[in-house]
């Protein structure tokens, strides 16, 4: 309730600078986004083997705010407000997990208005700075992200076409000749956003930090980093602090977009140096895909993306399923690919479907998805998601690991949905 | 044996002859085209057939361009795409999509595709800089009282046309209309240049009409603001920073 109150106060500032009068005729503030409604039903197997489908609905408004007071100056705001019900809603994979049993867990987030976005970008030239709750959106890759060590993991959006979360912190730029570019930023928040607001406060080292550099060589954008990942353990109130390295590059290859994008943990959790037992193979993740468009396919995109987690199990009896649920971690085991198609229809119709597979276990999901673009600003959307196998992706999580009960609970539900985006 | 090489030699000249006028003609065209700098606020129109102009989707866009192969675009309408910011350099193209913040390098096969969230008549690769000059090998096809038809092959071999052809008015040097070729579907796109005005102290088309010939329907482009040679910002031009 006081993060509610927090955020409406924020807002209600941010809002009310959207319409201070600028001093030399800057261009209007504008309030945009768009308003999505969706219905779904998803089958889940009850603990009699039943399947059972159930319903579930959700309104989602994003609120957008532009404001450029000064030519070099630019401030933008972004607030979302989500009503989420039924299989929707965030209660209901809690109450199956038990999770509202243990303490540190905030099940439900529904109908609170959130400030996601709220920064303020100045540009001095050859330098800019970016301070508030920033968009943190690094890497090359479609799917799998490595190099991305500031948000919370959403393992089911392959697509990627919704909003990088925010985080507080500030970020940096400093433009060199020749394309160089020198980046850099400082957080205030841990990776699951599940840690006290005083976790900096507590120890220093608790700030995420990341900086890199990015050049372009011929057909090639590259980049190369290194930045420290906070991750907060909840149930037992602790931190761990790794170091990670990147880089990453995107080109052409014979006509073909290809990209690839690793981190290299160069230290153990604590964040210290790497002692004896550290593998190159255990801490490594690298995504390396393609995007075409062949020509004998008659305009179908295709996209493949290969995702090596060394930091996953490569037997399911390793799965660990608390990092997916704090938000630290996308997938459990090692290996995954991902394939995906997209044909578009007299423009503003869109088939695409798409599969993730854990290469070692042999389960995945299946997603599929209609969308049409009524008008302009309007999209009706129709899709499924299946899973299939009986690995990682079946879903079926032991309650005795989270200390919330005993028995199995399938939390991998097939689902069908539609839902419509009005923007405005 | 001898008039067999005066007869190649004749024939050598009357080609190289060809193809200097043709490449004079396409010198003159690019000379009249070409601006240090230039901005444009543009509106786009899609329509979905070539008969009806029920159902037309509309998008505004601002544009700024440098040094012939550099150019920057930034969507204003719709709602939908507002903030879509697309950087061209030669034969790159980075896309920034504000709502994941992430920036995609679009090359190869992909610069084909019409642009993302727009459809329309209009790819990646028509929208891209660059000189008539540099971009094709061209020739003389025709030559009549009033007009010059001039057949551009495009350099790139990733292009998506196998061959372009230009009708340019011989008084003005005029760009009127140009005609797109695809292996595949052979005449597939006439873009026609209309309403030649002076804008930003520059004579510019400021009606552009792109017809699919193939898919029955058009795209028009007007030019509602024009400035020419004046200063614009670096930033807008660096893959790192253009969406900043």
């Amino acid at each position: 309730m006081r993060g509610f109150r927090i955020n409406c106060g924020l807002l209600c500032t941010l809002l009310f600078a959207l319409t201070l009068p600028g001093r030399a005729e800057p261009p209007p503030p504008e309030i945009y986004g768009y308003l999505e409604s969706g219905a779904s039903s998803s089958s889940f197997t009850d603990d009699d083997g039943s399947d059972t489908w159930r319903p579930g609905a959700y309104t989602r408004l994003r609120l957008k705010g532009n404001w450029e007071p000064e030519e070099r100056l630019r401030f933008h705001l972004e607030a979302e407000w989500i009503a989420a019900y039924g299989t929707e809603s965030p209660d209901f994979s809690a109450r199956r997990l038990g999770l509202d049993s243990l303490s540190g867990w905030e099940a439900s987030d529904t109908g609170e208005l959130r400030v996601e976005h709220a920064w303020g970008l100045l540009d001095l030239g050859n330098f800019d700075i970016q301070a508030g709750k920033i968009p943190l959106a690094w890497g090359t890759a479609y799917v799998f992200n490595p190099s991305a060590r500031v948000n919370p993991a959403d393992s089911l959006n392959p697509g990627g076409d919704e909003e990088t979360p925010g985080i507080t912190g500030i970020s940096s730029s400093v433009y060199l000749k020749n394309g160089l570019t020198v980046s850099a930023y400082l957080a205030a928040e841990d990776r699951g956003r599940e840690a006290d607001p005083d976790m900096i406060a507590r120890d220093a080292a608790n700030i995420p930090w990341g900086t890199r550099i990015r050049a372009f060589a011929g057909p090639f954008d590259l980049s190369l980093g290194i930045l420290r990942e906070i991750l907060y353990d909840t149930p037992t109130s602790s931190y761990e602090r790794p170091l990670w390295l990147s880089c990453d590059g995107v080109g052409n290859l014979a006509g073909q977009n290809l990209y690839w994008e690793a981190a290299l943990r160069i230290s153990d959790p604590s964040g210290n140096p790497a002692d004896r037992e550290w593998t190159f193979e255990d801490n490594l993740e690298l995504a390396v895909g393609f995007h075409a468009l062949p020509s004998i396919f008659q305009g179908v995109e295709v996209r493949g993306e290969y995702f090596y987690q060394g930091t996953g199990s490569s037997r399911e009896r390793g799965y660990e399923v608390l990092p997916i649920l704090e938000g630290t971690r996308t997938v459990m085991g090692r290996h995954y690919l991902f394939g995906y198609l997209e044909k578009r229809f007299f423009d503003y119709n869109l088939v695409s479907c798409g599969t993730l597979v854990n290469a070692v276990d042999l389960s995945g999901a299946v997603f599929s998805e209609y969308s049409r673009e009524i008008t302009a600003n309007s999209k009706f959307s129709l899709g499924s998601v299946t899973y299939y196998g009986s690995g990682e992706f079946q879903g079926i999580i032991d309650r005795s690991l989270l200390g919330t009960g005993t028995g199995t609970v399938d939390m991998a539900g097939n689902r069908i949905y539609a839902d419509l985006r009005i923007s405005f | 044996m001898k008039k067999r090489k005066i007869l190649c030699a004749m024939l050598i000249c009357a080609s190289t002859l060809w193809a200097e006028t043709a490449l004079e003609i396409i010198r003159r065209v690019d000379e009249r085209q070409h601006s240090a700098t230039s901005e444009q606020k543009m509106l786009m129109r899609v329509y979905p057939s070539l008969a009806s102009d029920t159902g037309v989707r509309e998008f505004r866009i601002s544009s700024v361009s440098r040094s012939d192969d550099e150019s920057f675009m930034v969507f204003e309408e719709p709602r939908t795409i507002k903030g879509m910011k697309i950087l061209s350099r030669g034969d790159d193209r980075w896309v920034h999509f504000p709502s994941t913040g992430r920036v995609r390098k679009i090359v190869g096969e992909s610069k084909k595709q019409s642009v993302q969230g727009v459809g329309g008549d209009f790819s990646y690769e028509d929208l891209g800089g660059g000189t008539l000059e540099e971009d094709y090998r061209t020739r003389l096809l025709e030559e009549s009282e009033s007009f010059f038809i001039i057949e551009g092959i495009p350099v790139d071999s990733d292009s998506a046309y196998s061959r372009l052809v230009f009708e340019i008015e011989k008084e003005s040097y005029r760009t009127l209309k140009i005609q797109y070729h695809t292996e595949k579907e052979g005449h597939l796109k006439d873009l026609f240049f209309r309403d030649y005005t002076v804008m930003g102290g520059k004579e510019i088309a400021r009606s552009m009409e792109m017809i699919n010939r193939h898919r029955e329907r058009r795209t028009e482009v007007l030019i509602l603001e024009s400035r020419f040679d004046g200063p614009v910002d670096e930033k807008l031009f660096n893959p790192t920073r253009f969406y900043r």
